[in-house]
């Protein structure tokens, strides 16, 4: 079993895939300025992540190796399909917030990473369990990014306000650069600072 | 079998791909289900916003019972005429945009807002019960296209409602103009003067004097973003203007006199 | 004209990829420490884009959109849900063309850009490009240019962090900082200044 738990702890800090493998930033990014378009986008990464590892090891022992890359490719985009149009129909009003980047699941690379690395040669469960866990690394940064934009750029948490802006006549000015594409770059190397100043082994 | 051998791969991949289409069309089939009520939905939600029934939504009424009130009705902005011809319910605005015969370039004169060409049909919302008619406008903010609905009372000129459903202004200083703070300026305004003069505008943050002899027509600008307010100015402007619905307007005062 | 090249400034410089939609990032970290194998990348996301947003255009416009395959009987048709999987398999089918080609015809450019174009198939600002030209409704032509000043805004922006990364080496940082932390903050500075184009309309 300390197998099984090192598979979905491990991604969280020791091997997070956007801190340190450097994967998945392209999606992680764009849906940070607010905490409810952040934590769609998770659940739909860890659905996507934890399925495809399972598929993809149920039927690792069945791969050619020759079409091994198309038929990861097309278990994920098939899920990351599903997905999308789940939230079409079940979400529409974040599915619009959303536009491209659910789409965009396909090319993270965290997914592909994960089934080629991990689902190709482990059994199903440990499998799921790696899947969700890199699921949850990413996550984890994307929400304090986030908590941390939409905090100070709006004063609002999930759309409720904590800090009263000075726009809606309250006290808070809010600084308009978290609302801003850059903002999110500074919060990430900050995050990554932060973790290799806890963990000095993971520096390069 | 070895799983390199050709049969094997074609017999992987094929099977692949009729669990995957399976799934997918499951998949689609539910969204097509939910996505026309789904937009509906939300056209219904804008529109009662427009129309000064926030505050029931917020205490959560069904927009479908609210909406009940309202009628829809395609109107020609041309000939400023309910357009009979045209089922509302069917009513695409896409369709319309998209076909050359239904949509009219706006002559430069008029053109104060820079849309360029508007449809020649729009669907309104006349509401009974509130004495208002609900109509979209649209033209391009500072970085993308903006949309509203604007809710305006029988008489023709006061405003009752505004409400953006669509834009993609600077966050955090254009984006102010969905907030409440900024749209419930407009509940009450006054579109036109005293002499049927166009006399909405948008001035810069901090210039509106709420004693001036104008207050009523004028909307406080948000801070940092002139160029929003002036767009916003130049869309209402446009679109009440004798090219948008100001035929319609005229003849709809009259008729409900 | 002045319709295409408002298309291609604003995909160069206004909307780049990479510094205001983060797209391509995980390459735009991770192939940026030397300028030359930068620009490399670069000219093969320049190439890519060129081929696969128009490709993917045709595709959309004569089987995918709503209506568009009334010409085979169906004008009720919409297949837009299968847009996904379509335009990642002419991603990764056009690569793997273009990868064959180069070592046929040009052994000597293939050299050189070989490793990276397997690369390019899982690259945000490739399936990117192709999911924006279908949202902002583009014709072939507008698609083409596109393509092109998407691939060409990356390839700037890339050489441009990798110049700076190669300076960076020698700055004297907490060591926790160093490498990937201090790049990302770095790409936030650029964002930020890049962001300057935004004010430019023709």
């Amino acid at each position: 079993m300390a197998n099984a738990k090192d598979a979905l702890l491990d991604p969280l800090f020791n091997n997070n895939p956007i801190a340190l493998q450097i994967l998945g930033i392209c999606s992680a990014l764009a849906v940070t300025n607010k905490m409810s378009t952040a934590l769609t986008m998770s659940v739909a990464v860890i659905l996507v992540t934890g399925l495809s590892n399972a598929s993809v090891s149920a039927i690792r022992n069945h791969i050619p190796n020759s079409v091994r890359i198309i038929v990861q490719m097309t278990i994920i985009a098939t899920l990351v399909i599903i997905v999308d149009q789940m939230l079409k129909a079940y979400a529409y009003e974040m599915s619009k917030q959303l536009s491209v980047y659910v789409g965009l699941i396909i090319t993270n690379c965290i997914v592909m990473g994960r089934t080629e690395a991990y689902a190709m040669k482990n059994p199903v469960y440990e499998s799921l369990l790696d899947g969700i866990g890199n699921g949850l690394g990413y996550s984890l940064i994307l929400l304090i990014v986030a908590f941390i934009r939409e905090l100070f750029g709006s004063g609002s948490i999930f759309g409720l306000t904590i800090l009263n802006p000075a726009n809606n006549d309250g006290w808070y000015v809010t600084n308009g650069l978290m609302l801003l594409a850059p903002s999110a770059f500074f919060l990430i190397g900050f995050i990554i600072w932060g973790l290799r100043t806890w963990k000095p082994e993971l520096q390069e | 079998m070895s799983n390199d051998s050709i049969l094997k791969t074609f017999l992987v991949t094929f099977s692949l791909c009729v669990v995957c289409s399976v799934l997918v069309c499951m998949a689609a089939l539910v969204r097509i289900d939910r996505e026309a009520y789904n937009q509906l939905l939300e056209t219904r939600t804008t529109v009662l916003a427009a129309g000064g029934y926030d505050d029931q939504l917020a205490k959560g009424a069904s927009a479908d019972e609210l909406f009940a009130n309202f009628e829809m009705k395609v109107i020609n902005l041309d000939t400023g005429e309910i357009a009979t011809e045209i089922d509302p319910a069917e009513f695409n605005p896409k369709t319309v945009m998209d076909n050359p015969d239904t949509v009219v370039a706006i002559p430069a004169a008029f053109d104060i807002a820079s849309i360029k060409q508007r449809p020649k049909f729009v669907r309104v919302f006349i509401d009974n019960s509130k004495e208002q008619i609900v109509v979209p406008v649209s033209g391009p903010g500072m970085w993308g296209t903006m949309a509203a609905y604007i809710g305006v009372k029988n008489d023709g000129t006061t405003v009752n409602g505004l409400k953006f459903y669509q834009h993609s202004e600077t966050p955090g200083l254009g984006s102010e103009i969905e907030r409440p703070k900024f749209q419930n300026q407009w509940i009450g305004k006054k579109l036109y003067g005293n002499s049927g003069n166009l006399a909405i505008k948008v001035v810069k943050n901090g210039r509106f004097d709420p004693n001036g002899a104008d207050a009523v027509h004028t909307i406080d600008g948000l801070a940092g973003a002139t160029v929003t307010g002036d767009k916003v100015q130049a869309m209402v402007q446009y679109w009440f203007s004798d090219h948008g619905y100001g035929k319609f307007l005229a003849k709809y005062t009259k008729s409900k006199e | 004209m002045a319709h295409y090249f408002t298309i291609f400034f604003d995909s160069v410089f206004v909307d780049n990829i990479a510094l205001t939609f983060f797209l391509g990032m995980c390459t735009f970290i991770a192939v940026s420490k030397k300028v030359d194998t930068a620009i490399m990348l670069g000219i093969a996301v320049v190439a890519v884009n060129f081929i696969t947003v128009p490709v993917n255009n045709i595709l959309y416009n004569v089987l995918l959109k709503e209506g568009a395959l009334s010409w085979a009987g169906y004008p009720e048709l919409d297949l837009s849900f299968l847009g996904l999987i379509t335009y990642i398999g002419v991603i990764a089918a056009i690569v793997q063309i273009l990868e064959m080609f180069l070592d046929k015809y040009f052994p000597a450019l293939y050299n050189a850009l070989g490793i990276f174009l397997p690369l390019i198939t899982v690259n945000c600002a490739i399936m990117g490009a192709s999911l924006f030209m279908v949202e902002r409704d583009y014709n072939f032509a507008e698609s083409t240019v596109y393509g092109i000043g998407v691939g060409l805004g990356f390839a700037i922006a890339i050489a441009l962090l990798a110049g700076i990364r190669e300076k960076l080496v020698y700055s004297d940082m907490p060591k926790a900082l160093r490498g990937v932390g201090a790049t990302f903050i770095v790409v936030g500075l650029m964002a930020m200044s890049f962001q300057a184009f935004s004010g430019l309309q023709f």
